[in-house]
């Protein structure tokens, strides 16, 4: 059953492309820019947008029937050491607390290790790795305003003592429990669906803002990184990208996603 | 989804797992009839397990009072609801399963409480069903009814918690069938907790995982009661291990209990994760009250305990709950007293059928006091 499940998404993600390609332009810009970028920097203004429509994901379970978000645009640029995806996207509410039932905000985009062909966009497939920048609208919130508590959310919480608590998941250093996080970006790899793992080696960097009704967030990765799980980049060459969001007010998450797959992405020549 | 046994239903039923046993399953037999809602397994299992950040309304044990208290709110009867129809046919259930009647594009059909939920964990409390009759306040019976349910999780055969976990990170242990969710995998989709029929998967908001009830299991390992059970001040539970129905031995307390005598009943068997928390059903309620909760056995188990008077096998082995920390695998009885051993064949409690009973003097010469403050 898996098995046909498998070919028959073969078959689908060369049909499914969510646009036609994705150019990234050289940018005479410092490192500096990538280090700490600024979704609102104005070196975006001058860059071409590239629109993409969302899916429901709905080939593994649990899923989506709908999309809760239709579009999203790209603008991307590289300055031949790094590269950088601004990714936009209309979204009403702000999500950037987690608890039963609430979700954070989120997106992803992610390259293959391979040809994007022989990939699955659905986190890639066995012995088709694929890498992943993930973002979320908490861990943006942990840097700008702390790590949530629970009187953030529930400012007449009343306890006696916390003396003798454990809080195994980051104790275990369990990396989506970390109290001090340095970057809003998780680097992470696949091979298929249930095998997320958050990378030992963290190169990324990023930062999201909320602002009228919609998220600007950039994601970047240094071209080589020399890391083995960062599949390496060069100006002049070709890649893909797939694409994923979430809709915390929807109670997105993991797999209720929004996603559009591969997109050729072509690197321009440094001038 | 693949085709097991779930022998609470006398029928094969739909899971995404193979059946796969563990080599032996923790069990608990809960005698509703005794609890009388102190909550000190509530405390105890608070200050031992869940007194960290963000476990401020968790509560891997409660006990809510019947019919109308429940943790979280309305946990039960939004399932119950959505499960639609629960039809038995003599000991075969024809209603479907939450694994049978998910939704498309999902594992298990569920819910997902919210925070206000959680933060009434005592909602109902002391509340009965119904008006006490005019002028029953202060003599005869009162006609109307409720009940104590203490829960834990089930440590389900087919978890559907475990089930619904994307990332696999909920499994199983072999060697006591405990169910714990990996503290280093999880990254906090929430899906066990929307899924778990019992709702005793919990959402950690500062540690941003879900967590669970994990049997005590340090405890177990050392041949040791869950500290629920250690310290139930009602002596309701007991804590063993159960063994397939067709390997039951009568020997065993819990599957003498549970198999032979077929007292101790599932809670909602109906929702198909064969449960492993037993219940000897509440004596003094209506018949399709506990039909819905405990199955079609409900009736049979309130009779066999009232009579157990005339049942001195049975007695025995209900007076082994709450009068040693050690788990008991096996059992034995003469007419003055029962008999329980541990593992390794050594006696580990022994009780009197029959408290010796003291008269005392009214008045204690040696210590020139009265015993009794009225006349
Ligand atoms: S009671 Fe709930 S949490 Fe416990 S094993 Fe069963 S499904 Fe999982
Ligand atoms: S300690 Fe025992 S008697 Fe007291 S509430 Fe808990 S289960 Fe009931």
């Amino acid at each position: 059953m898996k098995r046909i499940l498998i070919m028959s998404g073969i078959l689908l993600w060369s049909a499914l492309a969510a646009a036609e390609e994705i150019k990234v332009p050289y940018v005479k810009l410092e490192n500096d820019f990538f280090a700490k970028p600024d979704p609102k920097a104005q070196e975006w203004n001058t860059i071409e947008t590239t629109n993409i429509s969302m899916l429901p994901q709905n080939i593994t379970m649990p899923s989506l029937k709908e999309a809760t978000i239709k579009n999203l645009s790209i603008q991307t640029l590289h300055n031949n050491k790094w590269i950088a995806i601004k990714l936009v996207w209309k979204d009403p509410t702000k999500n950037v607390h987690v608890e039963s039932s609430e979700a954070s905000d989120a997106c992803a985009v992610q390259f293959p290790f391979g040809e994007a062909a022989k990939t699955s966009p659905f986190m890639g497939n066995k012995g088709a790795m694929v890498a992943i920048l993930h973002w979320k609208g908490i861990w943006q919130n942990d840097i700008e305003k702390g790590y949530q508590q629970v009187k953030d959310l529930h400012p007449n919480t009343w306890v006696d003592t916390y003396r003798f608590g454990i809080q195994a998941a980051i104790d275990k250093k369990n990396p989506i429990a970390q109290p001090d996080r340095k970057t809003p970006v998780e680097e992470l790899f696949a091979e298929g669906f249930g095998t997320l793992t958050t990378q030992p080696k963290q190169n990324a960097t990023g930062s999201g803002v909320w602002e009228n009704g919609e998220w600007n967030v950039v994601l970047a990765r240094p071209l080589k990184s020399g890391d083995k799980n960062d599949p390496p980049l060069k100006a002049g060459s070709q890649t893909s990208l797939a694409f994923a969001l979430w809709d915390g007010a929807a109670q997105n998450v993991g797999s209720r996603k929004n996603y559009a797959p591969w997109v050729p992405l072509i690197l321009e020549k440094n001038r | 989804m693949t085709q097991v046994k779930n022998w609470q239903l006398n029928r094969d039923m739909e899971y995404p797992y193979e059946e796969k046993r563990p080599n032996r399953q923790v069990a608990y037999i809960f005698d509703t009839n005794k609890c009388i809602a102190c909550q000190t397994c509530t405390v105890a299992c608070k200050t031992t397990w869940t007194s960290g950040k963000g476990q401020e309304n968790m509560f891997w044990n409660n006990v809510e009072t019947k019919p109308y208290g429940f943790y979280p709110t309305a946990w039960d009867v939004k399932l119950l609801d959505a499960l639609k129809g629960q039809e038995w046919n003599k000991e075969t259930y024809e209603g479907k399963t939450v694994f049978e009647a998910a939704p498309a594009g999902e594992k298990v059909l569920g819910h997902l409480p919210s925070y206000q939920d959680y933060a009434n964990p005592n909602l109902g409390e002391d509340e009965i069903a119904g008006i006490v009759d005019k002028g029953a306040f202060f003599t005869g019976v009162h006609n109307v009814w409720m009940f104590y349910l203490a829960r834990i999780c089930n440590h389900c055969t087919y978890p559907a918690c475990l089930a619904a976990c994307p990332r696999k990170a909920i499994y199983k242990r072999e060697e006591d069938g405990v169910v714990l969710i990996d503290q280093t995998r999880c990254r906090g989709y929430k899906e066990c907790v929307q899924a778990c029929p019992y709702k005793k998967t919990f959402f950690n908001m500062v540690t941003r995982t879900s967590e669970k009830c994990i049997g005590c299991y340090p405890l177990l390992e050392r041949g040791e009661q869950p500290r629920c059970v250690q310290t139930c001040i009602g002596k309701i539970r007991l804590q063993g291990w159960l063994s397939k129905p067709n390997e039951a031995k009568e020997d065993n307390p819990l599957d003498y209990i549970v198999h032979f005598k077929k007292v101790a009943l599932p809670l909602y068997p109906q929702f198909g994760t064969e449960p492993n928390v037993y219940y000897i059903p509440p004596i003094h309620v209506p018949r399709e009250f506990l039909l819905q909760m405990f199955g079609p056995h409900a009736e049979e188990a309130v009779k066999i305990y009232r009579a157990v008077k005339s049942d001195p096998k049975l007695l025995a082995a209900f007076l082994l709950f709450g009068n040693t920390p050690k788990i008991i695998t096996r059992f034995d009885f003469t007419e003055k007293e029962t008999i329980g051993f541990n593992e390794k064949g050594e006696e580990i409690v022994r009780v009197p059928l029959t408290e010796p009973f003291f008269e005392r003097e009214y008045f204690d010469a040696k210590l020139n006091v009265y015993r009794h403050n009225t006349a």
